[in-house]
């Protein structure tokens, strides 16, 4: 048995909206092992994207941990979970999220701009390469080699999403965490991005996939679907939500558009 | 460092940041504009009123009366190390008559030499010792052919030349006993005091007839040491003018004649003193001993500070040191007068402190415009931070603290206040160091320049305009637009050029109707617009543009800073 990379231990997320409470995610525990993938499944409003956020550190849970190594995310120092999200994390979207300002490999070596001078706290993963050279070579892995200087706006939905998936694997990210990478993209095109991401799991990448797409999350080795704020079921070979969770995505529907 | 690589990329691509700077940049251009020209008015102003006052003055509180003992004075004063140089002088009221015109005059008894030491009077001279000579040797060609007059006139503008090639005035100059003779006495008068010297539009003088050697009678009251009416008439002398002087405060050379002292000693009844000492016969009123008991009086000793030591400390404290050494002087010799020392500040206190005022309120205003210019920041930030909403969410998903993504944006806020600033300095110097050449453009060319220029963009305006119409029409608007705006501005232009260049008249009566003068020079006191860059307080505009720019980027970086990442990466 591997390593437990990344645990959530009973994490609940409640939107306070116009008065009302939303609560999101309510008592979620997942483990994450190391070079693990896991696809999380679930209707859109079921928080599975939530879960993600909250995985990346980028967003803070009402209650519960969530556990990185063993090391309580959230109890750190915000600036160490800054570094956390820069160094430990690498977020894909759905929508790439790329900066229409800068060119393909300024947008992948922004990511290592934004991680230096903290690289030194984890000397544990030393990056020999010069930035530029490295992010050049993500890009070459991904078959953009010939598209560095392009905008995001000269390039295609595909192209954008493996920009996106250099970056995040810019600074040698533990987990990759993908939020609905192929959503935005035909069946041709998210079936090679898919392609990508099995490649870089066979590569020993550990990765979490929050998809709708019963089929993506199919290629996963652990597929965990998020109903009414809980896990309903854990290994399940199926993404259609159990008896039930159907009054829970009312409520919390309007939070994902 | 990824956002040195942000900054610079948002301000190359958009337009808000440009027109950010466009506004710092108009705001730092104005204020430094406005203080170079006040600055420059009152450098000038200053050292026009410094050139012709001296450093300190040493006045009598009797004011007219004046005070003895004063050669003692000058001596005591030029032993001391502070002091470069001082000289007598009488400054008093008078009339003066040129041609039958009898104006109400300045006069002021100087020895030429000293004064020329202690406030470079030559250099005020209007003309050099060449024209002078030139004059002379007119004069010398009179006498030649029979008019010898001339030969005490030739004398006369001799006398004011410089001793030496060092042009500064010979200690000959304007003693009296060399011209008594002939009864003929130099003077210098003030440029504008001739009335056939006219000040030209242009600020400059025009001089109809002979320059120098024109006569004027002077009048004045003579007082004596009680203050009152001395003799029982005005004293009254005919001098002739041998060179006119030019101060720069226009004030000034309308209304001062310079003469010589011991002449206005004389006429005023200022003069030395001589009694009998000794016994006297009651009956034949012989013997006693006819002595000098007063070197005479003046009721001024302009005095120059060594400029090295004006370096180390300021004139106020010299001021107090040469005060301890006149009053401790009065005491010894035992003089009845108040005297006191001013400096020259103090002297032209009103004029320079009214501009000063003027100078400040005005800077004060335009800063406050100004602030204009932060508010246009704030402004754009403020979009610029909706608009980057999703991207600071992208940011911070990467890693980037809220620190960061504030520091992005007050360093986006001062890269915007560098360019700015840097332009604005760049634009303001451009226009301080062309002024008057601006102004003289303006003041000769506007006619034409506004004729062509009018044709050019009056007729692409109209041409763009018809050609958005047809283009509307013809469904394309852009083809349209342009060609018509590059025809219509053609169109009016060409034929304007040739128009001018058909009828030659045309030009000059544009330039002629149309002309624009920004500095009235016959207004004010100099020729020129006195604009002058003072690059500490260039460099204080800057630094305030820039820390301006970066206050206006404050609220809108924190807004930036403070946005939950997970609301940002979902923002439309």
């Amino acid at each position: 048995m591997t390593e437990t990379l990344l645990q959530a231990r009973s994490v609940g997320k409640v939107f306070r909206e116009g008065g009302r409470e939303l609560r999101v995610l309510d008592g979620v525990d997942l483990e994450i092992a190391d070079g693990e993938c896991v696809a999380i499944l679930g209707r859109s409003g079921s928080g599975k994207s939530t879960l993600l956020h909250l995985l990346g550190g980028l967003d803070r849970p009402t209650s519960g941990a969530v556990f990185f190594r063993g090391t309580d995310v959230f109890a750190m120092h915000e600036l160490a979970i800054d570094r956390y999200r820069s160094g430990r994390v690498g977020f894909v979207f759905q929508q790439y999220h790329l900066l229409p300002e800068l060119s393909a490999w300024e947008n992948v070596r922004l990511a290592s701009m934004i991680g230096r001078g903290r690289r030194d706290a984890d000397s544990a993963k030393p990056s020999k390469r010069a930035p530029k050279e490295r992010a050049a070579a993500l890009l070459e892995r991904v078959g953009l080699g010939d598209r560095l200087s392009h905008k995001p706006a000269k390039l295609s939905g595909g192209e954008r999403q493996r920009v996106a998936i250099a970056r995040a694997l810019m600074n040698e990210p533990s987990v990759l965490l993908a939020d609905e990478p192929t959503g935005n993209l035909d069946a041709d095109t998210g079936a090679s991005v898919m392609a990508l991401f099995e490649e870089l799991h066979d590569g020993g990448q550990t990765m979490v996939l929050v998809t709708h797409d019963a089929k993506v999350a199919a290629r996963a080795d652990r597929m965990v679907t998020l109903a009414g704020g809980r896990l309903v079921s854990a290994g399940a070979e199926s993404g259609v939500e159990a008896p039930g969770a159907l009054s829970g995505d009312g409520e919390s529907g309007e939070r994902h558009g | 460092m990824y956002k040195t690589l942000l900054i610079s990329k948002y301000l190359r691509r958009k337009l808000a940041p440009l027109f950010a700077a466009l506004a710092v940049m108009l705001c730092t251009a104005m204020v430094v504009i406005v203080i170079s020209v006040m600055g420059g008015f009152l450098d000038t102003l200053k050292e026009s009123a410094k050139s012709i006052t001296g450093d300190l003055v040493i006045e009598s509180a009797y004011r007219l009366r004046g005070f003895e003992h004063y050669a003692g004075l000058v001596e005591r004063l030029e032993a001391m190390d502070e002091v470069a140089a001082a000289t007598p002088a009488i400054r008093t009221m008078g009339l003066i008559n040129f041609a039958g015109g009898p104006v109400p005059m300045g006069v002021l008894g100087v020895d030429f030499a000293g004064m020329d030491e202690v406030i470079g009077l030559a250099d005020r001279a209007l003309w050099s010792p060449a024209q002078l000579e030139e004059r002379a040797a007119e004069a010398d060609r009179l006498v030649e052919l029979g008019f010898e007059e001339a030969e005490a006139l030739a004398e006369l503008l001799r006398e004011f030349l410089p001793g030496d090639e060092t042009g500064r005035l010979s200690d000959q100059s304007g003693s009296a006993e060399r011209s008594g003779d002939v009864g003929l006495v130099g003077a210098w008068a003030g440029v504008a005091i001739y009335p056939w010297n006219w000040r030209q539009e242009d600020g400059s003088y025009a001089f109809e007839d002979a320059y120098v050697g024109r006569p004027f009678t002077l009048t004045v009251i003579p007082l004596n040491e009680a203050g009152t009416l001395g003799s029982f008439q005005p004293a009254r002398k005919d001098f002739v003018v041998v060179n006119d002087f030019k101060s720069g405060l226009h004030d000034v050379d309308s209304s001062t004649v310079l003469v010589p002292l011991g002449v206005l000693q004389d006429m005023l009844e200022m003069g030395p003193r001589f009694e009998f000492v000794g016994e006297i016969d009651e009956l034949t009123g012989e013997g006693g001993e006819l002595t000098q008991t007063s070197d005479g009086r003046v009721n001024q000793v302009v005095v120059k500070i060594e400029p090295s030591v004006l370096v180390a400390s300021s004139l106020t404290a010299v001021q107090e040191r040469v005060q301890e050494e006149v009053t401790s002087y009065f005491e010894e010799v035992g003089g009845r007068d108040l005297v006191r020392v001013s400096t020259w500040e103090q002297v032209h206190g009103q004029l320079i402190n009214a501009v000063q005022n003027e100078k400040g309120l005005v800077t004060f205003l335009f800063v406050v415009i100004s602030l204009v210019a932060v508010v246009m920041v704030a402004t754009t930030f403020y979009m610029t931070v909706l608009e980057k909403t999703r991207d600071i969410g992208t940011l911070r998903a990467m890693g980037a603290s809220r620190v960061g993504i504030a520091l992005l944006f007050l360093g986006y806020g001062l890269a915007i206040g560098v360019v700015g600033a840097g332009t604005g300095v760049g634009l303001a110097t451009a226009v301080v160091l062309g002024l008057n050449q601006i102004q003289w453009f303006l003041a000769t060319y506007l006619g034409v320049t506004g004729w062509l220029v009018v044709a050019a963009v009056g007729g692409t305006a109209l041409g763009a305009t018809a050609g958005t119409l047809i283009g509307f029409v013809r469904r394309s608007m852009r083809w349209w637009a342009t060609t018509l705006a590059v025809v219509g501005g053609l169109g009016l232009f060409l034929p304007a050029l040739a128009a001018l260049f058909a009828n030659g008249g045309l030009g000059t009566w544009l330039n002629a109707e149309y002309s624009f003068q920004m500095w009235d020079p016959q207004t004010y006191f100099f020729d020129t617009i006195p604009a002058r860059l003072d690059w500490a307080e260039v460099t204080w505009i800057g630094i305030g543009a820039v820390i301006s720019s970066v206050l206006g980027a404050v609220v809108p970086a924190l807004v930036a800073s403070a946005q939950d990442p997970v609301e940002a990466l979902r923002y439309e």
